[in-house]
């Protein structure tokens, strides 16, 4: 009969096994025998500066404990996003994670983060804690600390300003003077305007310094008169002509050509990440270029309010590692006083004060302006709808410096939108 | 009983189905799930709340990035597949012919299409910008013409003077959007410049022999010869365009990020769902886009469909 000849079971075997091979795709997974994992430590982090020296530290780790370190790096287009939806969905695949300070309290309220306070109360005296610049916390919990900060400066050329502007008065005077008086620049200053994950930050250098605020008492403040100042004043940069006309383009390594470039004289509120880039490289105007603090408003005692925002790559624990003791010596290493030296001799900024102050660290005159601004800057609001907060912000900025529509309107309808967040 | 022998071609198809569900319809399964529940990265572990239609009907009524979103990404489909058409048959039409350094210019034409497109969109955002871009130096230097904002939304001045603002507003006439239907004109052309050619080269050499005999002008020919022979190959490379244009996401990004002028569904879709961590919204507005892919397909085929 024909259903039993060798033919027919020859092909049936080669159909079962065809049908099982895909299955075999999904089969394996932690493959890794306990014991091996205990020894490795997983970093999820962004390719690039960060990942470069946390590694160094790593390797140093390794060398002194024998637990092996992997940075588990992933581009830094899409870093966010990935990031995000990796630690949310409950992953193990690795035991700490590099997220933007901003994130914390969104991911702690999600629970994908491990407290630390319990880990922190272990540490000894030689951890220093009050050595940290800041720390980022939810309810009370710190959940994640700071190894690389970031802040804004004021970017000009020593060549063609003698002095920096000190306010946001003399900046704007200043740049619409260089921008129609100028031969040798194209534009009076620069922003990083493009809707994203930057548009927002450079405004609250800004809002701050004016006494603008996002939220004030739990509520929406951004229809306040001292935010919609700030928005005027930076609908005014674009109307008025200080800054390139295709602005909402221009992310941070449009700026950083622009400098480079001679293109413009200054760029405030730019980041502290831009500043070895320019000193580095070839540009004509790399050893002309200096760092200034933002500028601020001027108060009725003849002080200036300064207020340069800030955020710490910091390091979190993933709630749903495997390791997290492992993972505790290495994170209280990597943030310790020699973790900080180590990551800071590798081309990062530390977030601890005595590694910013040490001497052994060049170039020196970067981070003395560095500890200054960072002792009155200022974060975001630590709030488990920040991602949503900051697209309303980025809507209503764009809308500002791109449309006609009425300020005011702008941000009554933004400070609506963000009042339904707070209430949902 | 299953006669091995009859049905194998069918049963050898069983592993790429057991792959393909996996992969396709599981997703799509639990999208629909989610796009039924108010769920974010908060509640994601929760499990989040059955919402019904609610993100259905927020993102209908209440969003107003939505119905822009899908006005523009309508548009952007329509003016990038008709340009692409029209200048990859005028590109065909003219490579069919023999002349010296066909072949290279033949490959040259290929290169858009074999680069990235991320690659090609941050290019020419370098091109086009106002400091120092390569197309407005071209413009100033070169033939007189005062730089162009390319990347801005202001509106195109001749638009603006006929329609004024508001029209402008609506319609997407700015530079913005032309930049980025230029940016896919110039990469994606020669793709459908590539499948038309190879049919026009397997076109059968009879019937242009007869209507030459007959005297049938060049535009006659074509459009009473070429076109009809042409026809599925036409409808394969725009259908296929179609699902490719209403995809676009890398070069939209590369030049203006998630900026609210320049919006498409998958780049309000990336920012509900990927930015924001809002899964219920994201979700739904996946749905939202399949399903209009999935009708403009039907009937883009019904259209073309031969009796």
């Amino acid at each position: 009969m024909k259903l039993f000849n060798l033919r027919f079971k020859i092909e049936l075997v080669q159909i079962l096994l065809l049908a099982l091979l895909p299955l075999s795709l999904f089969a394996g997974g932690d493959q890794e025998s306990s014991e091996k994992e205990k020894q490795k430590v997983v970093v999820f982090i962004r390719t690039g500066p960060e990942a470069e020296g946390m590694r160094a530290v790593g390797e140093s780790f390794t060398e002194k404990t024998g637990i092996e370190v992997e940075m588990m790096e992933v581009g830094r287009s899409g870093y966010f996003s990935t990031m995000t939806t990796q630690l949310v969905s409950g992953t193990s695949a690795f035991d700490l994670v590099a997220t933007n300070s901003a994130y914390v309290a969104q991911f702690a309220a999600s629970q994908a983060l491990e407290g630390l306070n319990s880990y922190l109360e272990k540490e000894d005296s030689s951890y220093d804690q009050d050595d940290i610049l800041f720390t980022y916390g939810f309810k009370g919990d710190t959940y994640a600390i700071p190894f690389d900060v970031s802040t804004h400066f004021l970017y000009y050329r020593t060549d063609l300003i003698d002095s920096p502007p000190e306010t946001w008065d003399e900046y704007f005077t200043l740049a619409k003077k260089m921008s129609t008086d100028s031969s040798s620049t194209n534009y009076g200053t620069a922003i990083t305007a493009l809707p994203g994950p930057e548009l927002p930050k450079a405004f609250y250098s800004l809002m701050w310094s004016m006494e603008g605020s996002l939220l004030k008492d739990g509520k929406a403040s951004i229809n306040s008169d001292e935010v919609i100042k700030a928005a005027n004043y930076y609908r005014s940069l674009a109307r008025e002509k200080v800054v390139s006309p295709d602005i909402i383009s221009w992310g941070f390594p449009n700026v950083l050509d622009a400098l480079k470039t001679g293109a413009v004289p200054m760029a405030s509120p730019y980041w502290n990440a831009a500043y070895p880039l320019i000193v580095k490289s070839d540009s004509p105007y790399h050893d002309k270029i200096a760092l200034a603090l933002v500028p601020g408003v001027k108060q009725t005692d003849g002080s200036i309010k300064r207020t340069p925002f800030q955020h710490g790559w910091s390091l979190a624990m993933n709630s749903s590692s495997r390791n997290k003791d492992d993972a505790w010596k290495f994170f209280a290493y990597a943030t310790s006083k020699e973790g900080a030296l180590i990551y800071a001799n590798n081309g990062g900024t530390p977030a601890r004060e005595s590694a910013l102050k040490d001497p052994s660290l060049q170039p020196r005159e970067y981070f003395d302006i560095m500890l200054e601004s960072l002792s009155i800057a200022k974060a975001e609001p630590a709030v488990p709808y920040y991602l949503e907060m900051h697209e309303i912000m980025n809507q209503a900025l764009s809308a500002i410096l791109t449309t006609n529509t009425k300020v005011s309107e702008i941000m009554n309808q933004a400070n609506e939108q963000l009042d339904e967040l707070i209430n949902q | 009983m299953i006669n091995v022998d009859k049905h194998f071609n069918y049963l050898i198809l069983i592993p790429c189905f057991i792959v393909l569900f996996l992969v396709s319809v599981l997703p799509i399964g639990y999208l629909l799930i989610l796009s039924l529940k108010k769920i974010n990265m908060i509640t994601f572990r929760s499990g989040g709340a059955f919402a019904g239609l609610a993100n259905y009907t927020k993102l209908l009524f209440n969003s107003p990035q939505f119905w822009p979103a899908f006005g523009r990404t309508i548009e952007y489909v329509v003016i990038t597949l008709f340009l692409q058409f029209v200048i990859g048959m005028g590109l065909a039409l003219i490579m069919n012919n023999d002349f010296p350094g066909r072949d290279i210019i033949n490959n040259i034409l290929l290169i858009p299409v074999m680069t990235t497109p991320i690659v090609i969109a941050t290019l020419w955002k370098y091109l086009l910008n106002l400091n120092n871009g390569g197309i407005n130096i071209i413009l100033e230097q070169f033939l007189g013409i005062k730089a162009v904002p390319w990347l801005t939304n202001q509106p195109i001045p001749l638009f603006h003077n006929i329609f004024g603002e508001e029209f402008c507003i609506i319609f997407n006439l700015n530079y913005a959007f032309l930049s980025i239907i230029l940016v896919n004109v110039w990469q994606w052309t020669p793709f459908i410049f590539l499948l038309l050619y190879a049919g026009i080269r397997t076109l059968p050499h009879e019937p242009f022999e007869a209507a030459q005999i007959d005297g049938a002008s060049y535009f006659q020919t074509f459009r009473a010869i070429t076109l009809p022979l042409l026809k599925p190959v036409i409808s394969v490379v725009l259908l296929l365009r179609l699902v490719d244009l209403i995809k676009v996401f890398d070069q939209i990004w590369a030049l203006f990020g998630n900026a609210p002028f320049a919006r498409t569904l998958n780049i309000e879709l990336y920012t509900l769902g990927l930015m924001n961590q809002n899964y219920g919204l994201g979700a739904a507005l996946s749905v939202m886009v399949l399903l209009l892919s999935l009708a403009l397909a039907a009937i883009f085929i019904k259209s073309t469909k031969t009796d």
